[in-house]
C-alpha cells in the first residue's frame, strides 16, 4: 500500500468522536497526527495545504478529510474566495479545522 | 546599568511536571521575572485551575481580582480583562514587561471550570490575544501537574516545554510518559528542570545522568535552597540576576531561539 491508502485505511478505521481529543490525535500515526497538531497550533487549513503536510495528492487529501469530517476530527469552514479583479465572491472553497472537544464539564455536587 | 535587550526567545514556553510538588510554580514565577528582568515582554498565564497559586508567587493578592483565567475559559471575559500588568519601573526601563493571568481562588470560579464544558480552542486564541495586546515576546503558561487534557492542549503549543522533575522514582517514570507524548507531539524543544535536588549530589552529575537517560538538555539543577533563593530573588538588580539559580536556563531558552 502507498503512503495515500495506508493514511485513509487509518482514517476509515478511526472510531467516530464527537469532536477530538488531544489524546485522540495522539493516537493518530504520523503524517496524520501532526498535520492534526500543526492545525491544533496554527489554525484551519485549506484542502491544498491539508494535502502538502499529508504529502499525498489532492484526491487522496479530499477523502482522508471526508472521512475525519464524517467521524467527527475535522469540521467544514468556509472561506470566501474573492476575485480581486471585479471584487466578487466567486465560490465557497472549504477550509478544514480540527474540531476540538469541549473539555467536558463533571457533575459537581451545590454543597461541595 | 541598563541591560541590552536579549535575543528573540521562544514564543510559547509551557513550564510542566507530571508530579505535584515539584516546584514547577516556583520556577514558572522565577522565569518570568528574569526573563523581563533581561528586557523580555513576558505574558503569563495561570492553566493550573486546580491549584491557582502562581499569581501569589507573583505577590499578587487575590481579593484584589475581579477576573482570572477561569473567567475567560467560561467566557465571561476577555483573556485582556483577566490580565494583571506588573511590570517594575526597572524591568521597563530595560524595555521588559510582565503580565499576568492568574487562576481564580474563588471557589465558584474553580467549580465553574471543572462543572461547565470548556472550548480547549479559546486557549490558543486567548494566548494570541494577550500578547498582540500587551506586544509580548513571550508567553509562559504554567500547565496543570499531570497528564490531562489541559495539559497536552498546552503541549501541543509549546515552542518549548520545560518540564520540572524532582529526584524520585515516580518523577523519573511521568517525566518520561511526559518526554514520549512530547515528541509524539513533536514539539519543537524539550528541557528538564531538575528541582529540590539533594545538595549532597553533585549537579553536574545530576545533569549528565539525566541527560544521557532522557536525551534532553537539563540546564539547571536547582536544590530547595536554590528554589527559595529564586523566589525571593523578586526584582533583582543586574549584579543578582547574574547569580540567579535559572540563568542557566535562560541561556538556554536563548540558544534554542537563535
Amino acid at each position: 500500500m502507498n503512503r495515500s491508502q495506508l493514511i485513509i485505511q487509518e482514517v476509515s478505521r478511526c472510531p467516530a468522536v464527537d469532536g477530538a481529543t488531544m489524546a485522540d490525535i495522539l493516537a493518530f500515526s504520523e503524517p496524520l497526527r501532526l498535520t492534526l497538531k500543526h492545525m491544533v497550533r496554527n489554525g484551519p487549513l485549506p484542502v491544498d495545504q491539508f494535502a502538502e503536510h499529508l504529502e499525498v495528492d489532492l484526491d487522496a487529501a479530499r477523502i482522508i478529510a471526508q472521512r475525519l469530517l464524517e467521524n467527527g476530527y475535522l469540521e467544514k469552514v468556509y472561506a470566501d474566495q474573492i476575485d480581486e479583479t471585479n471584487e466578487t465572491v466567486q465560490a465557497y472553497s472549504p477550509i478544514y479545522r480540527v474540531a476540538l472537544a469541549p473539555l467536558r464539564g463533571r457533575p459537581i455536587p451545590d454543597d461541595l | 546599568m541598563p541591560v541590552a535587550r536579549t535575543s528573540k526567545m521562544p514564543s510559547k514556553i509551557v513550564v510542566h511536571s507530571f508530579m505535584r510538588e515539584t516546584g514547577k510554580t516556583n520556577i514558572a514565577a522565577g522565569l518570568a521575572h528574569l526573563l523581563a528582568a533581561y528586557g523580555e515582554r513576558v505574558g503569563i498565564i495561570d492553566a493550573d485551575i486546580s491549584v491557582p497559586v502562581l499569581h501569589s508567587r507573583l505577590g499578587v493578592d487575590a481579593k484584589g481580582l475581579n477576573y482570572a483565567f477561569n473567567h475567560y475559559l467560561m467566557g465571561g471575559c476577555a483573556i485582556t480583562d483577566a490580565a494583571v500588568d506588573l511590570t517594575w519601573d526597572d524591568a521597563a526601563s530595560h524595555a521588559g514587561a510582565l503580565v499576568l493571568v492568574p487562576a481564580s481562588m474563588d471557589h465558584a470560579a474553580i467549580r465553574g471550570v471543572l462543572h461547565q464544558d470548556i472550548d480547549v480552542r479559546i486557549l490558543n486564541a486567548g494566548i494570541e490575544d494577550l500578547a498582540t495586546a500587551y506586544s509580548l515576546d513571550v508567553v509562559l503558561i504554567n500547565a496543570p501537574a499531570g497528564l490531562d487534557e489541559i495539559s497536552l492542549s498546552c503541549m501541543a503549543l509549546a515552542d518549548v516545554l520545560l518540564i520540572v522533575l524532582r529526584l524520585d522514582k515516580e518523577d523519573y517514570h511521568g517525566t518520561s510518559v511526559t518526554i514520549d507524548l512530547a515528541r509524539n507531539l513533536k514539539t519543537p524543544n524539550i528541557l528538564l528542570a531538575v528541582n529540590r535536588a539533594d545538595p549532597e549530589y553533585e549537579p553536574f552529575e545530576i545533569r549528565r545522568r539525566m541527560e544521557e537517560t532522557y536525551g534532553c538538555a537539563v540546564p539547571v539543577v536547582l536544590s530547595a535552597a536554590d528554589e527559595a533563593a529564586m523566589l525571593f530573588a523578586g526584582h533583582a538588580t543586574v549584579q543578582e540576576r547574574l547569580a540567579h539559580p535559572l540563568a542557566a536556563l535562560l541561556q538556554a531558552l536563548h540558544q534554542k531561539a537563535s
